[in-house]
């Protein structure tokens, strides 16, 4: 099974590693790509700024986007990527600790693919990172990459 | 020749005939070759006749033709003289040269400066003719002007009977007849025809009092007819034989030579004038009568010397005399005493013979002695030839007049020392050009003018200047005249010029023929009342800025509220999530080097940090209970029960939990709210029911103390009621957790709710006897 790619948007060291932890007991093999603020993530994604060198055609089959975010926050990013052509149709699952409602709504109205609040237990956490690698790594059918959409 | 001539002219039956006699004549008997006789028109006539001798002459037409239509040869000639003009350019008309003649004679007819016509005679020959000839002609011409002259006066006498006789004809409104010797009728106009009722035809020939029928005196008629002389009035029969008022007036009627030939009778119709007579007789009468009933004013006459000639009722009525008792007396007896002594009575008389007329008021005595006031008018009377014949005098009681006005002088009087003794009002009067009248001693206390200060100042000295330069109190005065009235609180100035605030109240005030007089000016000085108004406006302000700020202060611990929820959601979760993770790491990863009491000690880290998490969901719950709006709509709160019930005991299936749930209990809230209420009950119930093996559940309403409220009851572990006042704090627990779960948010969240409803809750329970929580929406 070839290597599937994930974009972790996480700011805190301890939930990253966490993270990190519960994906690599996915059972879909995969590699994450972390980066640590807003900014760097629409950097990543979009080519520019200190990732300009990177490979366009290297696109993640998921975005992890936490909300709390130093520089852009989460909302801002998520406007961003739905705004820009190479991105727009980019599986994204907010990732976060926040269920306030203006979080929710703000998310899914800016048409986030997923909504998943952290548990603090963190078994539920391994659980649900581990059915969320599986889901959308492996069930979920990504939108075609077409080379047009490509600058 | 002249005799021929005069034998034809006289013999004449007119004019014409004469003219054309006498041409042919002088023609015929002097050789002249042509004549032309014009007779110019008389008084009234329309054109001139012209005659031509020969008149059946052909050769002669041209000429004949010439002369008819354009008159007399020539006409620039006012000679009076008979003239000779012989053939010499223009002199003839071309006719008569063409005819071959070159001589005319003309001879004017006139008669007393009347030029009656003309005379021309035409020969052949140019040379003058003979002196006989000339005295010849002229003598026919004179015979020819006499015959004119005389047909002319015939003609204009005929023609003047005849008008007369027609206007005679034409009067209607008087009958004119003509009588003869006899007394017959020989002349009957219209009018006669009128007022007869007989027309001509049947009145001629009748004696005259068959067609005229006195109704009564018809001797006297008859006489004065006989007499053909004389004035009648009385009254004639018609014929249906209602009667009317006639006078007859009858004249001899002589010729020019002073003889009589008959009588003129005019009648004239008396009707409307004895009407018009009647009619003045009647209201003579009246007049007299209503002097005499005249109750309310006493109407006296008196001669020259003052003595009483007359004295009706009014009179009799007021002054208590009869008539009998006072004529001839003098009238100085009427008035009272004092006026007696300083001769008033004769003064008034003198007055009214001097001036036609006195006026004056004053005391009155009556027969029984008691006095009134009196308003008395004399006139002087006079006679057709304005000699002084005596007095009358009008006289009326004013006593109650007098009385009112004394009334409303004593009512003034009280009203002005009112005004006066007004000392919080400022009252005056103003003139219609607002200047001031009056100044109370109010007006005197408020602007620290003195009446004299003031008086005949304008009002605008109260006030101050407008700040672009108008005068406010012209504006007012302006107001009150356009209005009214004028009402309004402003600034007015004392002397010193420091302004205070006034309550101003300017009316105008009219006469009685709505004539502007002036206006009233009434105020109050209201500065101590504006002064607290400007506390309690100050006042007002302050508490509003207050408000405002409490509320922005609100908003702020709102804002801080919500962004500490914020963080709380986001930031106090992490390192409970670090703490867990990393234990439970520590427990996958290092299971082999920690012994069981290790592993123990993360498991209660776990837990630990587990129950923070939720501890923290719970809060971040309570707190949005408070910051979400209210949306009230109907609720059927035994749908939603049934409903929680049902989910409790599907989750654990095991309990034997009874629920009683009264039937439609329906309120108005916030569905998600009372739910979340209810939810909270319920599982607190079940929850305290738990270690019962058989327990019931309740829900339904009652009164507790005569409040109506609902109310949830178990028969679960209860609670002592000394603990009742922690039931509701948040975090607060009368039980352990391992006793029972829980982080005791759940009944402060309940409370909050039904508080939020603007309802109470407040529970019943002991230790193990259940517990019952009652709640108002």
């Amino acid at each position: 099974m070839t290597e599937r790619l994930i974009l972790l948007v996480e700011d805190n060291a301890d939930d990253e590693m966490l993270a990190l932890r519960a994906l690599a007991k996915s059972p879909v093999q995969n590699r994450v790509v972390v980066v640590r603020d807003g900014q760097e993530a629409l950097d990543w994604l979009h080519c520019v700024g200190v990732h300009a060198g990177r490979s366009p055609l290297e696109i993640p089959h998921v975005v992890l986007l936490d909300l709390k975010l130093p520089k852009v926050d989460g909302i801002e990013v998520l406007r961003r990527v739905r705004a820009h052509p190479q991105t727009r149709l980019l599986p994204v699952v907010i990732l976060t600790s926040s269920n306030e409602e203006c979080d929710v709504m703000g998310a899914y109205s800016l048409g986030a693919n997923s909504y998943i609040r952290k548990p603090v237990d963190f078994t539920q956490f391994t659980e649900a990172v581990r059915n969320l690698g599986l889901y959308w790594l492996q069930w979920n059918q990504p939108p075609p990459v077409t080379p047009g959409a490509i600058p | 020749m002249i005799c021929k001539a005069a034998v034809a002219i006289t013999q004449a039956a007119n004019e014409d005939e004469a003219a054309n006699s006498c041409l042919r004549a002088v023609c015929r008997g002097s050789g002249w070759s042509a004549g032309h006789l014009v007779i110019f028109p008389g008084a009234g006539g329309n054109h001139a006749s012209h005659h031509f001798h020969p008149a059946e002459a052909a050769e002669l037409a041209p000429l004949r033709q010439q002369l008819t239509t354009s008159g007399a040869t020539w006409q620039d000639d006012l000679s009076v003289a008979p003239v000779w003009r012989k053939d010499d350019g223009a002199a003839l008309p071309p006719a008569a040269r063409q005819v071959g003649l070159h001589g005319v004679l003309r001879i004017p007819l006139v008669k007393d400066t009347q030029s009656l016509g003309v005379m021309e005679l035409f020969r052949a020959e140019d040379a003058a003719p003979d002196e006989p000839l000339l005295s010849a002609v002229t003598e026919v011409a004179r015979l020819m002007t006499a015959a004119l002259a005389r047909a002319r006066i015939t003609r204009e006498l005929s023609e003047r009977e005849a008008r007369e006789a027609a206007l005679v004809q034409s009067v209607q409104d008087h009958a004119l007849v003509m009588l003869d010797a006899a007394g017959l009728v020989v002349g009957w106009n219209a009018g006669a025809e009128r007022l007869s009722g007989a027309p001509t035809h049947q009145a001629l020939g009748k004696p005259i009092l068959e067609l005229f029928r006195p109704a009564d005196g018809r001797e006297a008629l008859a006489e004065l007819v006989r007499r053909e002389e004389g004035r009648w009035d009385g009254r004639l029969l018609r014929r249906d034989g209602t009667t009317w008022w006639a006078r007859m007036v009858l004249s001899p009627m002589h010729d020019g030579d002073g003889r009589r030939y008959g009588t003129s009778l005019l009648v004239q119709d008396l009707t409307e004038q004895r009407r018009l007579e009647d009619a003045l007789a009647a209201s003579e009468t009246r007049f007299r009568l209503l002097v005499e009933g005249v109750k309310d004013y006493a109407l006296i006459t008196l001669d020259m010397n003052g003595r009483i000639t007359s004295w009706n009722l009014g009179a009799e009525r007021l002054h208590g005399h009869s008539a009998r008792q006072v004529l001839g007396t003098p009238a100085e007896r009427l008035h009272g005493e004092e006026d007696r002594q300083k001769g008033r009575p004769g003064e008034l008389l003198r007055e009214a013979e001097r001036t036609g007329r006195a006026e004056g008021e004053g005391w009155r005595v009556r027969a029984d002695g008691s006095r009134f006031w009196a308003h008395v008018v004399l006139t002087a009377l006079r006679d057709a030839a304005g000699a002084p014949v005596g007095y009358s005098m009008l006289c009326l009681d004013m006593t109650e007049r007098r009385r009112m006005e004394e009334i409303i002088l004593e009512s003034e009087a009280r009203f002005r020392s009112l005004v006066e003794s007004a000392e919080g009002y400022a009252i005056f009067m103003l003139d219609a050009d607002g200047r001031i009248q009056s100044w109370n001693s109010g007006a005197e206390r408020n602007h620290g003018y003195t009446a004299a200060e003031v008086k005949g100042q304008p009002l605008g000295i109260l006030y101050p200047r407008g700040e672009d330069g108008t005068d406010p109190a012209a504006a007012a005065l302006a107001r009150a005249r356009a209005e009214g009235r004028h009402e309004e609180e402003g600034l007015r100035l004392r002397k010193n010029g420091q302004p205070f605030y006034a309550s101003v109240v300017i009316s105008a005030v009219h006469d009685e023929e709505g004539k502007l007089r002036g206006f009233s000016y009434v105020a109050r000085d209201i500065t101590e009342r504006k002064q607290s108004e400007e506390r309690l406006r100050k006042l007002a302000e302050t508490l509003e800025k207050r408000v405002a700020e409490r509320t922005t202060q609100l908003e702020d611990i709102n804002r801080e509220l919500e962004a500490f929820s914020y963080s709380v959601s986001h930031d106090l979760r992490a390192p409970l999530r670090s703490i867990d993770g990393f234990g439970q790491a520590l427990l996958e990863d290092y299971a082999d080097k920690l012994d069981e009491q290790g592993k123990h000690y993360l498991q209660r880290m776990r837990a630990a940090s587990q129950r923070m998490g939720e501890l923290i969901d719970d809060l971040l719950r309570l707190s949005r209970l408070t910051r979400s709006e209210l949306q009230r709509q109907r609720v059927d709160l035994s749908v939603m029960a049934q409903s929680i019930a049902a989910e409790l005991q599907r989750r654990e299936p095991w309990r034997d939990v009874r629920f009683i749930i009264e039937e439609n209990l329906c309120t108005w809230g916030d569905p998600r709210l009372l739910r979340v209420a209810l939810e909270n009950l319920f599982s607190n119930s079940w929850k305290f029911t738990a270690k019962h093996a058989h327990s019931t559940i309740e829900f339904g309403t009652t009164d507790y103390d005569g409040v109506p409220c609902y109310f949830v009851r178990d028969d679960g572990a209860g609670f002592d009621m000394a603990h009742a006042s922690k039931l509701f704090g948040a975090f607060q627990r009368l039980h352990s957790p391992s006793e029972f779960e829980g982080t005791g948010i759940g009944l402060a969240t309940v409370q909050r709710i039904i508080r939020r409803h603007g309802g109470r809750i407040w529970a019943e329970g002991a230790v193990e006897q259940g517990a019952t929580f009652y709640f108002t929406l």
